[in-house]
């Protein structure tokens, strides 16, 4: 993406636009876009307690880009905690649910469970206690909304 | 000098032949500068070997002239052209058909290529 400062506003684009017009007439076949003010758009990577601000020329790096900002939460700590650990709990449910047929089979029918299968539920349920602690221990509201789950 | 009134007698209807028209109207011209004289020629030919801005003059109200332009670099028109159709493409020929609605202060164009 590209942007250019024009009559008081930053303008973005895709790609050089095919027709631009400005006080110096109706340019066509723009090939060198710096010429003419067009300087490539810099997207800074957030967190997730992150936002963008508004869009600005760098002048040191010659680029366009973005501050970025905190978001405020209304939510208190506590309760960022509560969303995020019942995010966690319902990853670790989903992926538990996976295997609960066999389980219910096997107590059903009265079968030896696979212990490969016990053993991967048991890992599952201590690494969701883990995060939860882990979540738990978190001070600010950044570090619990940051707190990275873990792609199950 | 007494002016003479054009009249059937004088001209008659559907007299006036190709021949007949001004040079502004019938000829080619290669622009070797970068301004566009609207009373010298009907079509203007031009290949950029840089970056180049052309300038207009002599426009009037409901005049049309015709660019042919090669090159594969930034042709910069007067700010009072407005694009309508097309884009130029610097590696084929084009056609930049430019009409003015309001003498020079605003006039149209549009851009075509050879059809493949």
């Amino acid at each position: 993406m590209i942007a250019i400062q024009h009559e008081g506003a930053i303008k973005k684009f895709t790609a050089l636009p095919k027709v631009w017009t400005d006080e110096n007439g109706t340019h066509l076949n723009i090939t060198d876009g710096e010429a003419f003010g067009f300087y490539p758009v810099v997207m800074p990577s957030t967190k997730q307690s992150e936002q963008l601000g508004d869009i600005y020329f760098d002048d040191d790096n010659e680029v366009f880009t973005y501050p970025v900002e905190s978001r405020t939460f209304s939510q208190t700590v506590a309760e960022l905690k509560e969303d995020k650990i019942s995010e966690l709990k319902s990853l670790y449910n989903s992926k538990l649910a996976k295997t609960d047929w066999i389980i219910i089979r096997d107590q059903e029918l009265g079968n030896t469970t696979d212990q490969t299968i016990l053993d991967d539920r048991e890992q599952l349920r201590t690494d969701c206690a883990t995060h939860e602690t882990a979540i738990n221990a978190k001070t600010t509201k950044a570090s619990v909304v940051d707190y990275e789950l873990p792609n199950l | 000098m007494a002016l003479t009134k054009v009249t059937s007698a004088v001209l008659n209807d559907d007299a006036v032949s190709y021949d007949k028209l001004g040079n502004e109207f019938t000829t080619a011209a290669a622009l070797s500068a970068s301004d566009v004289d609207f009373s010298t020629a009907q079509v203007f030919t031009k290949t950029l070997t840089a970056n180049d801005t052309l300038t207009f003059s002599n426009v009037s109200t409901g005049m049309v002239k015709d660019l042919v332009v090669t090159g594969d670099f930034t042709l910069t028109l007067p700010a009072s052209v407005k694009v309508i159709s097309g884009t130029y493409d610097g590696t084929v020929s084009n056609l930049i058909q430019i009409v003015s609605t309001n003498g020079a202060t605003e006039q149209w164009a549009s851009i075509s290529q050879e059809a493949v």
